[in-house]
């Protein structure tokens, strides 16, 4: 189930069927791999993994990548200020990262900052007045210990501040909350601005959506084996109507080329990183 | 008369790319990634929606299939 050639493939298609839809892709977090990360030395085959995947984001690119806590020790080499030009260059999903409430630390002058927010804006003669501005921004849960030159800021303060700006830039408030479920829940009952939160954290599988406050809240399916959908509508005054369901990504979607191409790229490159470490350690 | 003659020849030869150009829009082709059966069920019907956000995470590193 799940993987980016399939996932790839069914958005390809719905774009295709669906001209008239505007589509966003939304990454809710938790989308690289920090196990090993902070071990001495640093695992290579994760690694790897880690920068084939941030290529396959950049080829495949989401409108916008929550970073959690378990993301930032695998981000943060890319997002030192030295190396900005290349990295940038080498994976324009590093432009895609979002956080509310991560930030530089103050005496720390190595790292760049994270955007608070992304806007989006999309045209469509469904829309009200045939155009709309999403907002889009996302929130981790603090990290314990050392972050790697940032600071996690805690989330209801960082969210009295930003969700009342990003609210009178835009249409339509969109949250990324990775987060304990009743915390996520919380924030949407104290900001009244969310008008759709996707909360991802734990082993939840095809959740139905539900409302906190003015919040549309449903929970991205564990490891996107079911790819979530929301669809919406907006009536003659601009109320919404909000579909979700969860596609499953299994073998009756074809896989996209390209983006399989990538995937068994990644797999070899994977399998010599591991061998390389077996030897290493047989000569030792 | 030979001004002429390669006049005409030109038209000649527009009106003949014109219609080649016409002809290759006009052949109907499959899209390369066309939905398949199953496929094209799976997308559903058309229900007037103006927006899709897609979604997912904790995928850990991993773009291949899995389980």
């Amino acid at each position: 189930m799940g993987g980016l050639a399939r996932r790839v493939s069914y958005l390809q298609a719905f774009r295709k069927t669906f001209a008239q839809t505007q589509v966003i892709e939304l990454n809710a977090g938790y989308s690289l791999n920090d196990a090993g990360v902070m071990a001495n030395p640093p695992l290579k085959d994760i690694a790897v993994q880690n920068t084939y995947a941030l290529r396959a984001y950049s080829r495949f690119p989401f409108d916008a990548f929550n970073i959690s806590f378990h993301d930032l020790p695998v981000l943060s080499q890319y997002l030192e200020k030295v190396h900005q030009k290349a990295n940038f260059a080498e994976f324009p999903a590093l432009k895609t990262l979002v956080s509310a409430n991560l930030t530089p630390e103050a005496d720390q002058k190595t790292h760049l900052p994270i955007a608070p927010y992304i806007i989006r804006e999309l045209k469509s003669p469904r829309f009200p007045k045939g155009k709309l501005r999403v907002g889009i921004t996302g929130f981790s849960e603090p990290a314990p210990g050392a972050n790697q030159g940032y600071v996690w800021r805690e989330v209801e303060k960082t969210a009295t501040e930003v969700l009342p700006e990003l609210r009178k830039k835009v249409d339509l408030v969109v949250v990324m909350a990775y987060l304990p479920v009743d915390q996520a829940q919380n924030l949407c009952r104290n900001h009244p601005e969310i008008d759709v939160c996707i909360a991802a954290y734990t082993k939840v599988f095809q959740a139905p959506i539900e409302k906190f406050g003015n919040a549309q809240f449903v929970m991205s399916n564990y490891e996107t084996k079911n790819l979530g959908e929301l669809r919406i509508s907006f009536g003659p005054k601009g109320e919404l109507t909000v579909t979700n369901r969860f596609v499953p990504l299994d073998s009756q979607i074809p896989d996209e080329p390209a983006a399989a191409q990538l995937v068994q790229e990644t797999k070899t490159a994977v399998d010599a990183a591991q061998k390389a470490m077996v030897q290493q350690m047989q000569n030792h | 008369m030979r001004a002429i003659s390669l006049r005409w020849l030109s038209v000649l030869l527009v009106t003949a790319m014109v219609h080649t150009l016409a002809v290759f829009a006009q052949t109907p082709q499959a899209p390369a990634s066309a939905p398949n059966d199953a496929l094209r069920a799976l997308l559903g019907a058309d229900d007037n929606a103006a927006l899709a956000i897609m979604y997912g995470g904790e995928t850990r590193g991993n773009i291949d299939t899995c389980g």
